[in-house]
Parts: C-alpha cells; structure tokens; sequence
C-alpha cells in the first residue's frame, strides 16, 4: 500500500502542474487572439496584393513578355519549413514534419544528389534537418511570438538573392494555415516562381471557407475583370515588377509566418488546456485514492485497538 | 461607379465609393476619375487625397506602395496597397 505522504506529495506536484498549464493556457490564448488580429487584418492586404499580381501576370502572360521570376526548370529546390522554437505545442510541429518527411520520400533521388536545400524557421525545423544529416543553409530563429513586418526582411533577401543567382530554381513552403481555432492545416506552398495557378490557390486559402469574411469569395468574383485587362504600368512594366515582386515576396512570407504564429499559439492553447483538464482529473482520483487509504488505515488501527482490548479483557 | 480600397497590412483603411482619386506616383502626380483606363504604378511617399460622393476630402499617408486601377463594363476599382 502506498503511504499517505507519498499521495500527498503526488497530489501536490499534479497540482502545482495544473498550476503551470493553466498560466501557459491563458498565455497562449491571449498570444492566439493578438496573432489570429493580425493575420486576419493583413489577409486583406495579402488578398488585394496577390489579386494585383495574378493581374499583371495574366496580361504579361498575354503579351508573351515572360520574365524568369514566373517560369524556370527546377533543377535545385530549396524547401522553407515554418516550425516553431519552442515545444508543448501538440501536433503543430509534427504534421508541418510529417508533410516535408512526404515530399522528401517522393523526391528521394533529388535530396541523394543535394539537390533540396534547406531554410528554417524555428528550432524544432532546424533539429528536423540536422536530424536528416544536412546542414540548413540558414536557420532563423527567435522571432517574435507575433511577426513584425520588418523582422522578415533578412529571411525574404536571403531567398530571393540565391533565387536570382540561381542557387535554386524553385522555393516550396511548408506551414500551418489558420483556419480556426479549432482547426489548422498544413499546406504545402510554391513561392518563387510565381505562377498564375498557384496565386489563385493562395487566395483562395485566405479566404476561410465558413463564417466570418467568407463572403469575401463572392465580393472577388464580381470584381474580377472578364478578360485580360490591357494594363498601362508606369514607369515601365519591367521597373513595377522590380518594386512589387520583392515586396510581394515579403508580403506573403509575412502572411504565412502570421499564420503560423496563430496556429502555433492555438494549438498550444489546446494542448495546455488537455494538460490541464488531465491534471485535475488526476488530482480527483488521486484524492479519492488517498482518502480511501486514509480509510483503511484508520479501520486497521481500530481493529487492532478493538483486538487488543478484546485480548487484554478476556486475558482479565 | 467608382470605389476605392485603401489597405494596410494592419487594417483596411478606407473602402468606399469615391468620386476621384489624387495620388504621387513614381511618374507623377495623378488623378484617378471614374472610367479610368486599367493602371498598376508604383507610389512614392506622398498624401492620398480620396474625394468622396458628399465632396469631402480625405487624406492618407503613403510611405511607399502600389495603385491598381481595374474596370469591369460598369464599374471602376481602385486598390491602394500602402506601408
């Protein structure tokens, strides 16, 4: 049996964990709602942003005038992991590896012959890939809980830099998509080169499927113009695309680290809350276990107390 | 008609229907009315000037940023980006 003191030191520690979580709960979802604010407030901007870039893609497509940003052979592709620094996140980390561990399965032979390189963000990323015995190139971590505009500018040069150089012809994303606080996704993302399809598919990942700013879909479809728009750009088309693909670079890797901060925070939110909720349910067991002990114990002492007084009488 | 939408990467600023449109562009100061031929232009820092259906002026700060004018038969739209 085990001995009341020892329950009553399990009870505490439970307790005193209980205590933890529940702060790191409520931290959490504090971190949840600023970071869910902010994503949804720059989905509008991202939206518009990438709207007008699928538009001067169409009416460049149209006129044949192609630059490399758009289409290129993928020779060497570098793979952007979006993790988080930091654990007790629940399954948020694990489906973002689990996803790259599929990709990396299917392209095999291309990671062989060092054809995949790799950008983290996040510690647990980086740790993925040392795991894998490759070095990222760059890791970043230590990035505020929610992503500032500026703080991204040295992840967005690093990338688009050796894309220009043609250190990689291709870059592949792979993050966590706020959808709710109860649900995020893992999506699997071509950033450079740009390409018509895979804008559309961004947009349509902005814009939840249910509830709150769904009707958003609608709204885009009526404004969306019937044929390609013959666009006069000025200064030039070559000197627009010069300014907004780098910023359109940066507007979308800030928009999917957004994202990621609310999934990362939600999901640490549920995980503390499940950590919690056990603890309590412990605790509840624990103290009617101890109270049972408690119990028995006294009825043992008074069954020896009533035996002895029974021996010592009849002895008399 | 025209309607315009102004965002930022914090908030949507303005979004509403306009009777012109004064901005500073890398190529120079324009003035976007309804019926505007479709225009992407880069903008320099300068101060938005929206003139509204009641002839109100309003003013917005602009860093740096793009203009995107588009139509459909009916209809013109303005999107500002603006950091």
């Amino acid at each position: 049996m085990a001995s009341l003191n020892n329950i009553k030191k399990r009870i505490s520690g439970i307790k005193s964990i209980n205590q933890i979580t529940s702060a790191m709960e409520l931290v959490a979802a504090t971190k949840m709602r600023k970071a869910q604010e902010a994503a949804l407030a720059s989905r509008f901007y991202s939206f518009d942003a990438l709207e007008i870039l699928g538009n001067v893609i169409h009416s460049l497509a149209s006129f044949g005038d192609e630059t490399h940003l758009f289409e290129r052979e993928a020779k060497k592709t570098l793979v952007l992991i979006v993790t988080s620094d930091k654990g007790l996140v629940g399954s948020f980390n694990g489906s973002v590896l689990k996803k790259v561990d599929a990709f990396l399965k299917k392209h095999n032979d291309n990671l062989k012959e060092g054809k995949i390189v790799f950008v983290t963000i996040g510690q647990k990323g980086a740790d993925y890939v040392k795991k894998l015995g490759i070095t990222p190139l760059r890791s970043f971590t230590n990035y505020s809980d929610i992503v500032d505009f500026g703080e991204i500018g040295e992840l967005t040069e690093v990338l688009s830099k050796g894309y220009r150089k043609e250190n990689w012809d291709r870059i592949i994303s792979f993050s966590t998509n706020f959808t709710s606080a109860l649900s995020q996704e893992v999506v699997e993302r071509q950033i450079l080169p740009f390409s018509v399809t895979e804008i559309r598919r961004t947009i349509e990942d902005i814009i939840p499927k249910t509830g709150r700013y769904s009707e958003l879909r609608k709204e885009l479809a009526e404004r969306r113009a019937e044929q390609p728009l013959d666009y006069i750009m000025e200064p030039s088309p070559a000197e627009i695309l010069e300014d907004f693909l780098p910023h359109l670079l940066k507007i979308e890797i800030y928009h999917l680290m957004l994202e990621a901060n609310a999934s990362e925070h939600s999901s640490r939110r549920m995980t503390m809350k499940n950590a919690s909720d056990n603890a309590k349910e412990l605790t509840g067991e624990l103290t009617v276990f101890y109270n049972k002990t408690r119990q028995e114990m006294i009825t043992k002492e008074l069954g020896e107390i009533t035996g002895t007084v029974a021996a010592l009488t009849n002895h008399l | 008609m025209m309607r315009a939408k102004i965002d930022s990467l914090k908030k949507v600023l303005f979004d509403s229907p306009i009777k012109s449109l004064t901005v500073m562009t890398k190529a120079g100061e324009i003035t976007v009315l309804p019926e505007h031929r479709p225009l992407i232009t880069s903008l320099k820092p300068c101060a938005a000037k929206a003139i509204d259906m009641d002839g109100n002026e309003k003013f917005f700060e602009v860093k740096s940023g793009f203009l995107e004018v588009k139509r459909t038969k009916r209809d013109t739209y303005l999107t500002l980006l603006v950091d």
